[in-house]
């Protein structure tokens, strides 16, 4: 009889639940991922950058340090707790640290769809199936990069939100405290905001008129948007966040915000999930509560004006539409492959109701921690974490490291963070990737040079530049190489480094 | 006059507001070799169907699929000139949109919004091509499938006859049939489920649907090029570079205003969805995700996308809208009131009253519709519009600089080299099907000034080379190639002796 229940107990601590198979899953896929998370784009070093100088310095900075360009401009540091958050996992583990840290957030963020989708709809293999949806649409913006703290609060600010609409949360003093931490990790925290409004919205067109709830969730506006403003630049972030999308230069020039391409094969998962869309409106019986209509159809609209949003609309619709799709199979359960679904879909819940684990979980994540400390290779091509040479200018950058290259520079926009990463405080750069800073004027000038436009020469000028970075095959090296002034001191596949006279 | 009232008054309201929309100056990059194929074609009395235009392809057997079109384009341009031409334009965008008017559901006022709101969606492939009589047909396939499964009405015998005038005109009636094959899916799939709603088409109505499919596969034959029309649709998404070079087939770029419609419709088709107390039909759901997909991988797909998608929105929108107009009323006695005094109001006016505001405001915008086409295609107007898209200085210096050559071009400008240098062979134009990818793809490393971009021109024995002067290769053979001439628009270079 002792033997009899003691062990269900174990096995109930050994065996993990679906969810923690999916973040587990989710965390080594990251992990095995790591040197196309970092790149893929060229900001993480400048976000390492920037974390290091605020701890070092115990300073947020207001005003730029790192171009020539605009050094000493006022600067919106909307990121600064990612950048220190990215900082930290540097110093304690190099670049294998901050693969670890952007594995276990997306990790984390996925689990969480995954918990909602199962709360809502309680079917943990739709809750499954929709989130590992989801997880492929997202994956396109899997980078290590501060969005993915906005993925993961997204996740919890929705949470939150549903928590209070079916009624288990009561009050929104959670909301001010999430808001805090998030307008202070990521720019994009308008995307809270803009959920909120859906939900207020949709109470508001389902007929729930009563003052209460209306109060409730008008608390919850008016706080986080007074919450928005503890941060180091105030006001400054939203004005900074709505002066960067109304400039269609700007976010017409930066390929995040492009529209997604669907002659590309990674928007696929994202497509699949329009479509999956609409065929479970169709299906359902019900009428669908107007806040997930509205997050619905305003998320649909929102990534597809702007490809960066598709992680943030994967992770807000996945759970509606398990809860619609669940909804339609306990409708439709009298016919025979419902039915069978379903029976083995209740065995599944009985077995996750005994289960206790969440023991694998931080298994795996400190086992990671640990192997990746220790030097261990876990990257499924098995080159390590690291930036790329055939990506970023890594040898051009030794070269400039061994010969105390001086001067004022011009760099391809892309290597901007790596340049900084590497060569900060002592070289700064023309331009990185911090575009809502460098602006309009200064992108355009850039462009002005690359393209060869009348007037290149005058930028370079302008800016006293005596030496340039560019890759090999770019038209301006191209050019640059044919006419006498310049010299090429440095040259490989990738990159070229000019420089203005005979360079001695 | 009771034709001014009611639900014709809208209805003519909805067509002015189009035609306003589509009287524009006639000008598309693809115009110019489609009616120098129509020229071609009534002058040998034989379809056009040998390419004579370009160098590269000089000779090669090209399916011209668009024969008829270009004749009427031809007869049209030569009839009435640009006017013509923008009138045509109009009336095919009017009775596109007018068809699928009369499919929509709910108040009139709705109805003729969303009727400009699919206006301004389709308005995208609203241009002098081919493809407007496509978007013309595919709205009466639409319209006869329609009344066979809303109103059951039978009068599906005409879709032959619609398929044979099609395939004559435009290669795109594989579109007509995709929305028939979609909408038998979706009736299947309506079978499948528990109720059984009176627009639901029988198993027998659907047998019906699906012989009429096949006989239309068979009219598509009925054409001068016979069983090559049924390789169109494969022969056009086979080619790469009509992904990669041309807008039109990109996937929509909601970052410029013009394309923005699109996403609105989509976003109101699934909110009003999401709304709706009525569930969607399956004919619907499966129109609604394959023209959807298709408007998202390629942005020439709008058209097809905001006809199929109206009739949808307004089915769902209208209950939403009445249902939301019934709470506030109800919580708000206020709006009651003030509906009802609007009411009053209306009433009070009388209805000769009323039918001459109808009238006034028809005359206004018949005036204005008139007055824009008479402007856009004013000879003054459309020759200050030619200058900045296409290279009018270099056809007039060429004219008088040779007899004959070969030009190396940019390819929006193939089509406009092609009608006004009839002595001259171009590289490339629009005929995307007749260069392939091999054509394409070496005038991308020529234009690009790729390696041995200048053997290229040599081995072609190209004697000019006409592009816009940021391409690098104008750049590169800046040195050893004569500059005619180098403007901010174009650069003309000669091939020194």
């Amino acid at each position: 009889m002792k033997n009899q229940t003691k062990s269900p107990c174990i096995a109930a601590f050994l065996m993990p639940r679906i969810g923690e198979i999916l973040f587990i899953a989710i965390f080594i896929a990251l992990i095995g991922l790591g040197p196309k998370l970092m790149n893929v784009d060229g900001d993480l070093g400048r976000h390492i950058t920037l974390g290091n100088h605020i701890i070092t310095s115990r300073s947020i900075p207001t005003r730029d340090v790192f171009s020539h360009t605009k050094l000493g401009d006022p600067l919106t540091p909307h990121e600064w707790l990612a950048d220190v958050i990215f900082a930290l996992a540097h110093r304690a583990a190099g670049l294998d640290g901050i693969v670890w840290v952007t594995a276990l957030i997306i990790g984390a963020a996925f689990w969480l769809v995954y918990k909602q989708s199962l709360d809502l709809s309680s079917m943990s293999l739709l809750a499954l199936a929709g989130t590992i949806l989801a997880a492929a649409a997202a994956s396109l913006h899997w980078l290590s990069r501060p969005h993915i703290f906005t993925i993961l609060f997204t996740v919890i600010w929705i949470t939150e939100l549903e928590k209070l609409r079916i009624g288990i949360r009561k009050n929104w003093l959670i909301f001010p405290v999430i808001m805090l931490i998030w307008v202070n990790t990521h720019g994009a925290f308008i995307a809270g905001i803009l959920i909120w409004a859906c939900y207020i919205a949709g109470l508001i067109l389902d007929q729930k008129f009563s003052w209460p709830e209306i109060k409730t969730y008008l608390w919850i506006g008016l706080s986080s948007l007074l919450v928005s403003l503890i941060n180091p630049d105030g006001f400054g972030i939203w004005k900074t966040g709505f002066g960067f999308l109304g400039n269609r230069y700007l976010v017409s020039h930066t390929a995040e915000y492009l529209p997604p391409d669907f002659h590309q094969i990674s928007t696929w998962p994202f497509l699949l999930l329009i479509v999956l869309s609409i065929g479970l409106l169709a299906i359902s019986k019900r009428r669908m509560n107007a806040s997930h209509a509205l997050l619905l159809s305003g998320w649909t609209a929102m990534a597809l004006y702007s490809a960066r949003n598709i992680p943030l609309y994967a992770v807000i619709v996945a759970p509606i539409l398990v809860t619609v799709g669940a909804d339609y199979l306990q409708a439709n359960k009298s016919k025979g492959a419902t039915d069978k679904f379903i029976d083995l879909q209740s065995r599944f819940m009985d077995i996750e109701k005994s289960l206790k684990s969440g023991l694998w979980s931080g298994i795996v994540v400190v086992a990671a921690g640990l192997l990746l400390m220790r030097g261990f290779t876990l990257d499924f091509q098995n080159k390590g974490n690291q930036f790329l040479d055939n990506v970023f200018p890594v040898q051009a950058v030794d070269w400039i490291e061994e010969n105390q290259l001086q001067g004022e520079g011009f760099n391809y926009f892309p290597w901007g963070g790596y340049l900084l990463y590497r060569t900060w405080p002592e070289m700064l750069v023309f331009i990185d990737g911090q575009t809502d800073f460098y602006g309009e004027e200064l992108t355009r000038k850039y462009e002005k040079v690359i393209t060869l436009s009348p007037g290149w020469e005058d930028v370079l000028q302008k800016y006293q530049v005596s030496w340039v970075l560019m890759p090999t095959q770019s038209e301006l090296i191209q050019h640059l190489q044919e006419i006498g002034d310049w010299n090429a001191v440095y040259q490989d596949q990738i990159s070229t480094i000019m420089v203005l006279g005979s360079g001695e | 006059m009771p034709w001014i009232k009611e639900d014709r008054f809208y209805l003519a309201v909805l067509l002015l507001l189009v035609l306003i929309m589509a009287a524009r100056t006639p000008l598309d990059s693809d115009m110019w070799w489609h009616l120098r194929a129509g020229e071609e074609t009534l002058l040998n009395k034989e379809v056009y169907s040998e390419d004579t235009f370009s160098f590269t392809r000089d000779g090669d057997p090209w399916l011209n699929h668009s024969w008829l079109s270009q004749v009427i384009m031809y007869l049209l341009y030569s009839a009435g000139s640009y006017k013509a031409l923008t009138i045509w334009v109009g009336v095919c965008a009017m009775a596109s949109i007018g068809l699928v008017y009369f499919q929509m559901e709910g108040h009139r006022i709705i109805r003729m919004m969303t009727g400009v709101l699919a206006g301004i969606v389709a308005s995208v492939v609203w241009s002098p091509r081919p493809q407007i009589m496509s978007l013309v047909l595919f709205a009466v396939v639409s319209y006869l499938i329609y009344l066979y499964k809303w109103k059951k009405t039978n009068r599906l015998w005409l879709l032959p006859l619609i398929f044979i005038l099609w395939s004559n005109l435009h290669g795109g009636y594989v579109l007509g049939i995709i929305l028939t094959g979609v909408v038998m899916g979706g009736e299947i799939f309506n079978k499948l489920q528990v109720d059984n709603k009176p627009e639901y088409l029988s198993w027998k109505e659907i047998r019906v649907l699906g012989i009429w499919i096949m006989v239309c596969l068979l009219a598509v034959l009925i054409n001068p090029f016979g069983f090559g029309m049924w390789k169109i649709p494969f022969n056009t998404i086979g080619v790469e570079s009509l992904q990669n070079l041309i807008s039109e087939w990109a996937s929509p770029d909601f970052h410029q205003f013009y394309q923005q419609p699109m996403l609105w419709m989509l976003f109101g088709v699934m909110a009003a969805i999401g709304l709706s107390k009525r569930r969607i039909d399956g004919s619907d759901l499966a129109s609604l995700i394959v023209f959807g997909w298709g408007a998202l991988i390629a942005r020439r797909n709008f058209g097809p996308f905001a006809l199929v998608t109206a009739p949808i929105l307004t089915r769902h929108l209208a209950p939403v809208l009445e249902e939301f107009k019934t709470v506030i009323e109800v919580k708000f006695s206020s709006v009651r009131g003030l509906s009802s005094s609007i009411s009053e109001s209306n009433q009070k006016i009388k209805p000769g009253s009323r039918y001459a505001i109808n009238f006034i405001l028809l005359v206004l915008l018949s005036v204005t519709a008139i007055w824009k086409i008479y402007d856009v295609s004013s000879p003054s107007f459309v020759e200050q519009n030619e200058r900045t898209e296409f290279p009018v200085d270099a056809v007039e210096k060429l004219k008088g600089a040779s007899e004959t050559g070969l030009i190396f071009n940019e390819y929006n400008w193939g089509g406009y080299l092609i009608w006004n240098l009839r002595d001259f062979k171009i590289f490339v134009d629009g005929r995307t099907d007749l260069f392939g990818d091999e054509i394409i793809g070496e005038w991308v490393e020529i234009i690009n000034a790729e390696e041995n971009w200048q053997k290229k021109l040599d081995l072609w024995e190209i004697d000019y080379v006409l592009i816009r002067p940021d391409r690098p290769l104008a750049l590169a053979a800046a040195e050893t190639w004569k500059t005619l001439i180098n403007s901010e628009e174009l650069i003309l270079l000669e091939r020194k002796e």
